[in-house]
């Protein structure tokens, strides 16, 4: 039997394997800023070391974001005060910080499905994103940005019809 | 089912449909759904546009969120989480979940592994259902536990966070620390990639001039002893508390006392229980009548066990009528600010027991002069200013400059390796870092001095006699077939090396045994009391003994500085190869070569000019009065080159003295304080005080007083010298990160500012480094703010657009 320390660390280091780039990417959106993004999941990364396994194992995924999502907007109030969360974020076009995935060197998303999603107002799209990036449930959408399951599948439908509206335009 | 509003009956249908497609709806509803599907193509195709819509937004979305390393957090950034995931389980879960865990451990093991496999799959389902084109293996990679490159990351430490662990068990605890653990698995935190400072030193192999003469800036030898600070051994009598980091403390009744107490030779008969002399070298695990804990839990939960702070109130201000002279020990130990640098690089604050602010200040070099005859082993400077952050208070810095030796002059040394290599010292912080560092101070030896190497606890024995400076060859080769493992315990070890000192023992020399180890003492004395005695015994002889202390969860900082303490020698701890040049090639006159020893200060206050003083750090090192001029009592040393300082708060007469903790009016005595002769004669009443210090010389048995009288300069701060700015900068740092009473409107921002005003001309790499820190303890700080989630903004109307 593995020691228990052993054990931790694979854990850990299983988890920092696994989640670390969406994790960055996900607070890379939240933030507007890839190094903050970065110490934002790796104080994630550190806070996950102060848990024991057990207690967390059967919800990983949605711990690991709720505290990401929880540090990334903290993070993004205090270093940009002016910018009220609440407002959706359908602007993004016309804000001078290009948006995060542009900067990727590889370009992943096709232009249609980039455009298209990024009309969506910034809900929609951060539930989306956390449905079909990161592959997290209802239940755990719901917990992680403290809305009800109906409402996130409300977000999610209301979204994919728009998508599909915009995507059926294009072709 | 909360309301939502639909627009109409179709959309509510396409809403059930998509949550159908990522099979979101329970059983009832998707069967519902699947009954209207049965005969509705509309509706069936509408169904395989969304779920390929999904795939889709699966398939893009998932490859975009493994794209490329940009996304990857820094080497630096994994190390600091691998560092703490290192450490422990929480203890408070240990505490309560003991018994529990017992049998979790050994009758539910399989249950565990079986729940976390079911939660691997259960994420692997998720990373298909997102259709990641990455597979994550999952399957286990081997965790390399010894890293290949000379690691920078500070070593990984841990905390007793639970007071309530504390308060149950309060002797098990302190007791279980001292499990001498032989496992070959060492908890540092392999590094990835390349060290940091890979490059810089380990090139050089110029022999570094001894003592460097030249102008200051260039490293006139700092305050030597390294000792990982605040790993004093508890006092578990009293009952220990958390500070409000969490922290276990034990409260020192008196800390004089225990110090002293620590350096006596003889167990004294006090309050204070056997445990405090700490009997560390027990190889049982000594959990007191509790049912005994596996082994494997102890090992686990070591790194948190090694770690206990004494608590350090600070100096109050003392009001010159009651008290008018201050008096302490010098010291120069500067353990507490590498391991305050250890906290901050792991974005930690450090509990407040462990920022011992002198230790802090002396770790710096500082431009003081020399003295200018040979007589005086050091000079003393004195300088005065407002202080920063409580600007009607005057501060005084008080220096010390140990004389230096001339190359030309050093004496000639005969040293002694005896160096562990048990399996535990494989690691890369450990026998390596020693190995560069022993490589690093034998190319500043000459013909006339002398090195024997000794190993114990995985080989025994003589790895090489006593071999002149100049033969440099035949050392480094020595030095390079040292290695680490086998598990032969004890043999030889202590005495031989002792005996080699002795065979080859140079007259007016550096004559010393240098034990390097991370933690394991089967030096080949059964019993730990038998080393000191012997250790002790040597020193009458003249050959002293330091230790260099190496990596992390078995170091047993508390013995370590006790043996030094006993060898008349310095207990250092080194966690780089920075580090190991310092202790041993910058600073290896000072640590080995002592100028001054017993040195002690006493500060006599003019109540003419001064209300009230406190006295910043030293906490550890306070005196009574009348131990100035008792030659019995044992105090600090000071090496080649040293610098010591130590700073004053000053409340002036007319300022209103912080707190007003009021005493009555004597009733027999007169309330005014009589004139002293200085100030009947008027001479004195210019002086703000007189700074008097007491030394022997390093063989000698009688001290020699000193006087040095001070007038308040006047001077505003801005005229104060860099040297004064940065250790008022450093001094409120630490008031900072203890959250001292004293700190008046200090903030980071300050501190910064105070810490580059005084980085001099030529900044050394120690005071740029000191910046960093500032500001890693200011984000730490920052980001400790309670964390308010916030919700997912509701969907309003949207303006405009739609």
């Amino acid at each position: 039997m593995k020691q228990p320390t052993h054990d931790r660390q694979q854990w850990i280091r299983q988890a920092v394997e696994q989640y670390e780039r969406p994790l960055v990417l996900y607070a890379w959106r939240l933030t507007m800023n890839l190094e903050l993004a970065r110490e934002v999941v790796q104080d994630t990364f550190l806070k996950l070391c102060d848990q024991t396994p057990e207690d967390i194992q059967d919800h990983l995924a949605q711990w690991l974001y709720t505290v990401c999502r929880n540090r990334s907007l903290d993070v993004a109030r205090k270093e940009k005060p002016m910018k009220p969360l609440s407002e959706p974020d359908h602007l993004v076009k016309d804000q001078q910080t290009p948006p995060p995935e542009s900067q990727l060197e590889q370009a992943e998303l096709s232009q249609q499905l980039a455009q298209a999603l990024s009309s969506l107002p910034a809900n929609q799209q951060e539930v989306i994103r956390l449905k079909f990036q990161h592959g997290l449930s209802y239940k755990d959408i719901a917990k992680t940005t403290q809305l009800t399951t109906t409402h996130v599948g409300y977000l999610i439908h209301v979204g994919i019809k728009s998508l599909r509206q915009q995507l059926a335009a294009q072709a | 089912m909360d309301p939502i509003r639909f627009e109409n009956e179709h959309d509510e249908l396409q809403y059930k449909l998509t949550a159908y497609a990522l099979g979101e709806l329970d059983d009832a509803q998707a069967r519902e759904l699947e009954e209207q599907l049965k005969n509705n193509p509309a509706l069936q195709a509408e169904l395989e546009e969304i779920r390929a819509l999904s795939a889709r937004l699966s398939g893009e979305l998932g490859r975009e969120a493994q794209a490329g390393d940009q996304l990857r957090l820094s080497q630096e950034q994994k190390q600091t989480i691998h560092a703490r995931a290192d450490e422990a389980v929480s203890p408070l879960k240990l505490t309560q979940t003991q018994q529990h865990s017992r049998r979790v451990m050994w009758w539910r093991s399989a249950g565990v592994l079986a729940a976390m496999a079911a939660c691997v799959a259960v994420l692997v389902t998720l990373q298909q259902v997102s259709q990641q084109q990455v597979q994550t293996p999952v399957a286990s990679r081997p965790t390399t536990t010894t890293g290949s490159d000379v690691a920078m990351q500070t070593p990984a430490e841990s905390e007793i966070k639970s007071d309530k662990l504390a308060a149950s068990q309060p002797r098990a605890e302190s007791l279980r620390g001292t499990v001498r653990l032989n496992d070959n698995v060492t908890p540092f935190v392999p590094s990835e990639g390349a060290a940091r400072q890979n490059g810089t030193v380990l090139g050089q192999t110029q022999s570094t001039p001894l003592m460097e003469q030249d102008a200051p800036g260039s490293g006139s030898a700092p305050a030597s002893a390294l000792k990982n600070g605040g790993f004093n051994p508890p006092a578990p009598a009293a009952a220990p508390a958390t500070d409000d980091r969490g922290y276990a403390y034990s409260k020192q009744a008196d800390p004089a006392r225990r110090r002293l107490a620590a350096l006596a030779p003889a167990p004294e008969t006090t309050d204070k229980p056997a445990a405090s002399s700490s009997p560390v070298l027990t190889a049982q695990p000594m959990i007191a009548d509790r049912d005994s804990i596996p082994h494997e839990l102890t090992r686990t939960h070591r790194s948190f066990n090694t770690e206990a702070y004494d608590t350090i109130t600070d100096n109050p201000f003392m009001a010159v009528s009651q008290n008018p002279l201050s008096t302490f020990s010098i010291d120069v130990d500067t353990g507490a600010y590498a391991n305050v640098r250890r906290f901050l690089n792991m974005r930690r604050l450090p509990p407040a027991g462990a920022v011992r602010i002198e230790e802090m200040i002396n770790y710096f070099p500082y431009h003081y002069e020399g003295p200018r005859d040979d007589k005086t082993p050091f000079a003393v400077h004195v300088e005065t200013g407002s202080a920063p952050w409580a600007h009607e208070h005057r501060l005084v810095k008080i220096g010390l400059k140990g004389k230096e030796i001339a190359q030309a002059q050093k004496p000639a040394m005969n040293l002694v390796f005896l160096i562990d290599v048990s399996g535990s010292m494989t690691s890369a912080d450990k026998l390596p870092l020693l190995k560069e560092g022993m490589k690093l101070l034998v190319n500043g030896l000459t013909e006339n001095d002398r090195v024997s190497i000794v190993v114990y606890a995985g080989a025994a024995g003589l790895v090489l006699d006593s071999t002149p400076g100049s033969e440099k060859n035949t050392i480094l080769a020595a030095i390079d077939k040292l290695m680490a493992g086998g598990s032969t315990n004890g043999g030889a070890g202590i005495q031989l090396a002792y005996e080699l000192a002795q065979r080859h023992f140079i007259k007016e020399g550096v004559n010393r045994v240098i034990l390097a180890s991370d933690g394991d003492f089967n030096v080949g004395v059964s019993s730990r009391d038998q080393l000191i005695k012997m250790i002790e015994e040597k020193r009458q002889t003249g050959v002293f003994l330091s230790v260099l202390g190496f990596g992390t969860g078995n170091l047993k900082d508390a013995t370590m500085e006790q043996l030094a303490n006993k060898g008349n020698g310095q207990y250092h701890y080194i966690d780089s190869i920075r580090e190991a040049r310092k202790v041993l090639v910058h600073q290896m006159a000072g640590n080995l070569i002592t100028i001054a020893k017993d040195v002690k200060i006493q500060v006599e206050f003019n109540p003419a000019r001064v209300q009230g003083y406190r006295l910043i750090g030293y906490e550890n090192r306070m005196l009574a009065k009348e131990d100035f001029n008792d030659d019995t009592k044992d105090a600090g040393e000071i090496g080649a080159g040293h610098t010591v300082t130590a700073v004053y708060e000053v409340v002036p007469v007319g300022v209103k003295m912080p707190g007003d903790r009021s005493v009555d009016p004597l009733k027999y005595q007169p309330v005014e304080p009589k004139l002293g002769p200085a100030a009947i004669n008027g001479l004195a009443s210019e002086e703000l005080l007189t700074v008097k210090l007491r030394y022997k010389q390093p063989d000698g048995d009688v001290s020699t007083k000193l006087e040095v009288p001070v007038v308040d300069s006047g001077k505003p701060w801005q005229e104060a010298s860099s040297d004064f700015k940065f250790v008022a900068s450093v001094a409120q740092f630490g008031m900072l990160l203890r959250n001292s009473p004293y700190k008046g409107t200090s903030d980071y921002a300050q501190v910064l500012d105070l810490a580059q005003s005084g980085l001099g001309e030529q900044p050394d790499e120690y005071r740029q480094e000191f910046v960093e820190l500032i500001n890693k303890a200011r984000q730490i700080q920052e980001r400790q703010q309670p964390t308010q989630p916030a919700p997912l903004p509701t969907p309003t109307p949207l303006p405009a657009r739609e």
